[in-house]
């Protein structure tokens, strides 16, 4: 028999190759963060806070932050409000709805970001720009982007819950469809909800393409400023990375925290 | 009230609505006027296109660093995640810096790359120290292959995860008790089970890497010549702007990519009907 413990050689180097692709370029950026100066040596100098107290303090970070922040939750918001509608009422009763839903979430792999970007540009700020806020703009051209997250966490989360044995025991107890989804369907996906809001919410904060080419100029988001910033200084530019991976992290970890309590409950 | 079929169809309109708001009228509104140009005869893009070989270059470029990155990347994520299906105390770790890793794309990742590989690397440097010039343009063609790699590769291994953990539990130990090694298990058990999966995940990478403006706008400006640069820069650029060819190479690239996305999915549905 096959030993357990001398197993392949190649699928563990496989996995060495992963974990140095994906941690190494955190780390330098974390080490850049953090040091006063990295140019001489193998290994960075002098240990410091400055860059990352320095921009907690500067004023044009902290109007990106809050601006990133505000336009990416309302998109989130968006997102969440149209599409969990559209997705659990499809997987509730129409599975022909759920194929095109399944469509729609594929439609951003195929129409990338870059070419929303570029026609919304266009169209809403070119042509309609007069009559058009470029904020709300924004917000609505991000959301479906977003849809394919919350689909499939949501989709997964009612996959779970088998929801067709539900459904049917409250027909057979005279209770409605409506009644069933505010008092049954509703709490036990309310993590599910609450978790695909924030994946929603991470992902369009660190969103470039559209931040960059359809706001530009007068609205700084997070991610261009990151890049502008780059060229002047390096270590505050890391410290902003650092910074906002800190944040993703914690969300992350919270996402996680509600997806595996969610599982526990439900099983 | 009761959910009937058409009830559905009406919770959807809302969401068909701001889809069709913000990515197909724009979209088709763009193709539209590029195909009336060419009809017009006056200022048809494809012209330019057939004109200057840069674009279609541009097109190839596209083409290869997605399917190279794709191919390595399921490759390295797909044997990684039979390492994490031998050790599941490895999972909960390794997917958390999957999970980094996949995330850390475009500005992170460009200013990571500078700084360990860049003209002032400290790699670059250290190496140089020893003797040992890195033969790595980080705003070459290389240095995009590279970063594309940085997270095409943890995203593989975090999609393969499940498929790849399924097939472990029991299968494998079925074909060892029945005498059969590691290779002809993989070979006529393993890949064959797994090739659906290998084909929706790979179609997904191809689109993530043709999609990527963040990563080689930041590396290298928009001298990267790849589609996503030439789209954006063909309109918002100050110096050389023609709205026209932009329009095609984005129909061009959603052509790609819906052939891809299609093909695999349909090759995947028909594999699996086979064995079912």
């Amino acid at each position: 028999m096959r030993s357990r413990t001398g197993a392949w050689w190649w699928s563990r180097l496989a996995l060495a190759i992963v974990v140095v692709l994906a941690v190494l370029p955190p780390l330098a950026v974390l080490l850049y963060a953090f040091s006063t100066r990295w140019d001489r040596s193998l290994l960075p100098e002098q240990a410091t806070w400055a860059w990352l107290a320095d921009l907690v303090h500067t004023p044009r970070v902290q109007a990106a932050v809050a601006q990133t922040l505000a336009l990416s939750f309302a998109s989130a918001l968006l997102t969440l409000l149209v599409g969990a509608t559209a997705t659990i009422a499809a997987r509730l009763v129409s599975p022909r709805a759920m194929a095109l839903l399944d469509a729609l979430s594929l439609l951003p792999y195929a129409i990338p970001p870059v070419v929303i970007a570029i026609g919304a540009l266009q169209l809403f700020v070119g042509r309609w720009g007069a009559w058009l806020d470029l904020r709300l703009v924004y917000v609505v051209v991000v959301a479906p982007l977003l849809f394919p997250l919350l689909h499939k966490t949501l989709g997964a989360a009612m996959r779970q819950l088998d929801v067709a044995p539900l459904l049917e025991a409250a027909h057979t107890l005279g209770a409605s469809d409506g009644f069933l989804l505010r008092r049954v369907l509703l709490p036990l996906l309310a993590p599910a909800l609450v978790a695909s809001l924030l994946l929603c919410w991470v992902t369009a904060a660190m969103e470039f393409a559209i931040a960059n080419l359809l706001l530009g100029g007068p609205i700084e988001m997070l991610q261009p400023l990151m890049n502008g910033m780059r060229n002047v200084n390096g270590h505050q530019s890391a410290a902003l990375v650092v910074l906002s991976f800190a944040v993703i992290t914690a969300m992350g970890m919270l996402v996680e925290g509600l997806t595996a309590w969610n599982t526990r409950r439900n099983s | 009230m009761n959910l009937s079929r058409r009830a559905a169809w009406f919770a959807a309109l809302p969401l068909m609505l701001v889809v069709a708001l913000a990515v197909l009228l724009p979209f088709a509104w763009r193709s539209a006027d590029f195909v009336a140009d060419c009809i017009r005869g006056s200022e048809c893009a494809l012209r330019d296109f057939a004109s200057d070989a840069y674009y279609f270059k541009a097109v190839l470029n596209t083409a290869w660093l997605s399917a190279l990155s794709t191919l390595a990347a399921l490759a390295i994520g797909g044997a990684a995640a039979v390492a994490l299906a031998e050790r599941p105390s490895w999972r909960r770790a390794s997917a958390v810096l999957a999970n980094l890793g996949a995330n850390f794309a475009g500005v992170p990742l460009a200013l990571a790359l500078t700084l360990l590989f860049g003209v002032q690397g400290v790699l670059r440097q250290g190496l140089a120290g020893i003797g040992i010039p890195l033969p790595l343009d980080i705003e070459g063609r290389g240095g995009l292959l590279l970063a594309y790699l940085c997270f095409q590769v943890p995203l593989a291994t975090l999609m393969l995860a499940l498929p790849v953990q399924m097939l472990e539990s029991g299968l494998m130990d079925a074909a060892a008790t029945l005498g059969a090694g590691p290779a002809l298990f993989w070979r006529r058990v393993g890949l064959p089970l797994l090739l659906p999966s290998l084909l929706e995940v790979g179609s997904l990478l191809f689109a993530n890497a043709a999609a990527a403006y963040a990563t080689p706008f930041a590396l290298s400006g928009t001298s990267a010549n790849v589609l996503a640069v030439r789209i954006a820069a063909l309109v918002s650029g100050d110096i050389f702007s023609n709205p026209g060819l932009s329009s095609l190479l984005a129909l061009l690239m959603f052509m790609l990519l819906a052939a891809v996305i299609a093909g695999a999915n349909a090759l995947a549905r028909r594999l699996r009907g086979r064995d079912a």
